[in-house]
């Protein structure tokens, strides 16, 4: 009999230590899994994607010879929106600073509301010249006036699809109003966006696509990149901003909350391919193309 | 992997039959196995991907802590199965309500709330026992320990204001340097914080206090990223020890027990002394399970604060090692919950979870083995202790909620 207890005390105690090897191995297969996960994120990352307000790195094109333009659709902003007092000829470093600071203070009820269009109107002026320079372009080469065009139309349709008349390489302008200077932007196949559900708004038919930018603004108010008329949708409702390689959703303390997969978030949500963001009455999915 | 905990637990059932009882006492352990092999599977029943190695580890300490509990007093270990029935129920709930039911960060206010009214009850209703008081009658033999599940909702209450305010706590400091706009935000939190430790003080629960404290510092250090917080808090936490040690005659007992317990054997030093006296009587392979007498008067509270010390006489420095390694583990995957986590709030309500038990077992397993001063605190999962046990199953279930929300589509 003592034998046998002590016996057991002994293997009692080994056991504890055999579960604990296994559960440790099963902590580094894990984590291995982990890594793997990450760096296959990081590969995706490195793909063409879009750099915001910092140009670290351009946008690496898959091929020179000019793929088949996919002209995503660009949400106009509404009609009421105040894009004619922005005046054309900013300096690209005070924007810069301005939508870093929306990106990172995002204090929303103190926040000037006039730091918002700027947004946009960065990118246009400051992606041109670099994506031209990448697709062997003369830089600074002014774009077509037919290209604003051909995207005012393609807007009205929910399924995009490649335009003869476009210029042969995927450049598309953002500006939708007739500007001085309009700015382009390249929306490549890989560019992350945002595709339209469903919405009870009208002009937001289903498979209406949003280019996601390095800063994406969300909301009722005219200047946001994806306008949602809907009353269930706050003027500054949500932002998707990049971090370190990764799309950000965040709520910008919205009345009616922001819904990923249907669980409300509460400060940041990194978002993943295939994510469904419901807004308001607005059922968006995030894309994130491989 | 509850595979796993199934061989281990056979051993255990084993070895309680080996303490030299009947064998109808061995098998109500095999209660404690099932309920939660069983809970495992209706975890599973909902079909998502989730965290599966925190189930099998607690399943693993709660089996030991009943074994132990069982083998120092019986009443006590009946009692504590029923409570791991419950918990089991409360790990199950939490699991399958809160998000798609409940969105916790909603309710986070509520949850602050809640624990300061649990504990102002606690200090009006509650009587006095073992220099503390923690215990609210529920009528009968059943009483609450509110701080337990008072820790829980604060874990929620942080988690919830800091994923909401934590960006603007880290960009007003960064930018303007100011410290007033910081600490403009930071206010409620602070007021909530210094609101709870002067309940826990004056109940004279320290070692929640301390529990308590900590969990702050780490909240706030994983919402700001700035060791400045951590440091300046430590720094805190010395000037408040210092400042309560020379108030509380309570405490300057608890440390002249822990610095010399051999000089008041016969008073405060009782208790550290005798944890002494069983790990050595444990060495290095253990006396035996049941082999040695464990009364209440060689070890008081062994089955709570104590427990520890029970351990390693009966299974020496080789199982207290394990256990140890098994709340490393525990942690380790916690915060892999944590980090995975896409949302701020589940992010921070996980790594906050995980926390709290690393913490807990920390303060308590260092006063046992005087590392630290001992204070009252159960060992996460293990000790005896209904309120305890529930809470820590809950949180094990919003842990496990988690990693199942990042898991999801």
């Amino acid at each position: 009999m003592e034998i046998a207890l002590l016996a057991g005390k002994y293997v009692l105690v080994a056991l504890i230590y055999v579960f604990v090897w296994m559960v440790y191995r099963g902590l580094i297969a894990q984590a291995r899994a982990d890594r793997e996960e990450e760096s296959a994120r990081q590969a995706r990352a490195e793909m063409p994607r879009m750099t915001g307000p910092a140009p670290v790195t351009t946008p690496r094109r898959t091929a020179p010879t000019p793929a088949p333009a996919v002209p995503a659709a660009i949400p106009a902003p509404a009609p009421s929106a105040p894009v004619a007092p922005m005046p054309p000829p900013m300096p690209v470093g005070s924007s810069a600073e301005s939508v870093r600071s929306a990106l990172t203070e995002d204090t929303a009820k103190e926040e000037p509301v006039r730091e918002e269009p700027h947004v946009p109107a960065l990118l246009a002026k400051e992606l041109p010249s670099e994506i031209a320079a990448a697709e062997g372009l003369a830089p600074e080469e002014p774009v077509p006036a037919t290209a604003a065009e051909s995207v005012m139309e393609a807007l009205g349709e929910p399924e995009p699809k490649p335009r003869p008349e476009s210029p042969p390489a995927p450049v598309v302008p953002l500006a939708p109003t007739p500007g001085p200077e309009p700015g382009t932007l390249v929306v490549s196949p890989s560019t992350p966006r945002l595709v339209v559900l469903h919405s009870e708004s009208p002009d937001l038919a289903p498979g209406r696509e949003f280019p996601l930018l390095a800063a994406a603004t969300i909301g009722r108010a005219g200047h946001s990149l994806v306008v949602l008329t809907d009353t269930f949708v706050s003027s500054q409702h949500a932002l998707i901003f990049l971090k370190e390689g990764r799309r950000v959703l965040r709520d910008r303390g919205s009345t009616n909350g922001t819904l990923v997969n249907g669980h409300r978030i509460s400060g940041d949500h990194i978002l993943r391919d295939g994510d469904q963001i419901m807004v308001g009455t607005t059922m968006l999915r995030y894309v994130e193309p491989e | 992997m509850v595979f796993a905990s199934a061989i281990a637990l056979g051993g255990m059932v084993l070895a309680s039959l080996g303490q030299g009882e009947e064998a109808a006492r061995a098998i109500r352990i095999l209660a404690v196995v099932g309920a939660l092999m069983a809970t495992a599977l209706i975890l599973d029943l909902g079909g998502a991907r989730r965290d599966r190695i925190l189930l099998p580890v607690a399943t693993l300490l709660i089996s030991l802590g009943v074994i132990l509990i069982f083998r120092i007093d019986g009443y006590l270990g009946s009692k504590q199965i029923l409570w791991v029935l419950v918990g089991c129920a409360g790990l199950i709930g939490t699991y399958y309500l809160v998000d798609p039911v409940f969105n916790l960060s909603n309710w986070k206010y509520l949850a602050g709330v809640g624990a300061v009214a649990l504990m102002v009850l606690t200090v009006i209703l509650a009587p006095e026992k073992n220099g503390a008081r923690l215990w609210l009658s529920l009528g009968g033999r059943f009483s609450l320990q509110p701080s337990e599940l008072a820790k829980l909702l604060m874990v929620i209450f942080l988690a919830g204001y800091v994923a909401e305010r934590g960006h603007l706590l880290r960009q007003l400091q960064r930018r303007r340097g100011g410290p007033s706009l910081q600490y403009r935000y930071l206010a409620p939190m602070l007021l909530m914080v210094v609101l709870c430790l002067g309940l826990f003080v004056g109940q004279r629960d320290l070692g929640t206090a301390a529990l308590f404290f900590g969990l702050c510092v780490v909240m706030l250090y994983l919402a700001t990223g700035r060791s400045v917080h951590a440091i300046g808090s430590l720094v805190l936490f010395v000037v408040g020890i210092v400042a309560a040690y020379h108030v509380f005659p309570h405490l300057q007992h608890r440390f002249a027990a822990w610095l010399n317990p051999w000089a008041s054997i016969t008073g405060v030093g009782y208790q550290p002394a005798q944890g002494m006296y069983a790990l050595a009587e444990g060495g290095v392979g253990g006396a035996g399970l049941g082999l040695m007498p464990v009364t209440a008067t060689n070890l008081p509270v062994a089955s709570t604060d104590m427990i520890f010390a029970v351990l390693g006489q009966d299974l020496g420095l080789a199982g207290s090692v394990g256990v140890l390694l098994l709340y490393a583990l525990f942690t380790v995957a916690g915060f892999r919950i944590a980090w995975r986590s896409r949302d701020t709030f589940n992010g921070l309500l996980a790594a906050g979870l995980t926390a709290m038990f690393a913490l807990q077992a920390f303060i308590i397993v260092g006063g046992v083995l005087r590392v630290i001063p001992l204070t009252g605190l159960p060992m996460p999962l293990v000790s005896y202790g209904g309120t305890s046990m529930l809470a820590n199953c809950i949180g094990l279930g919003l842990l496990l909620a988690v990693s199942r929300e990042e898991a999801g589509n």
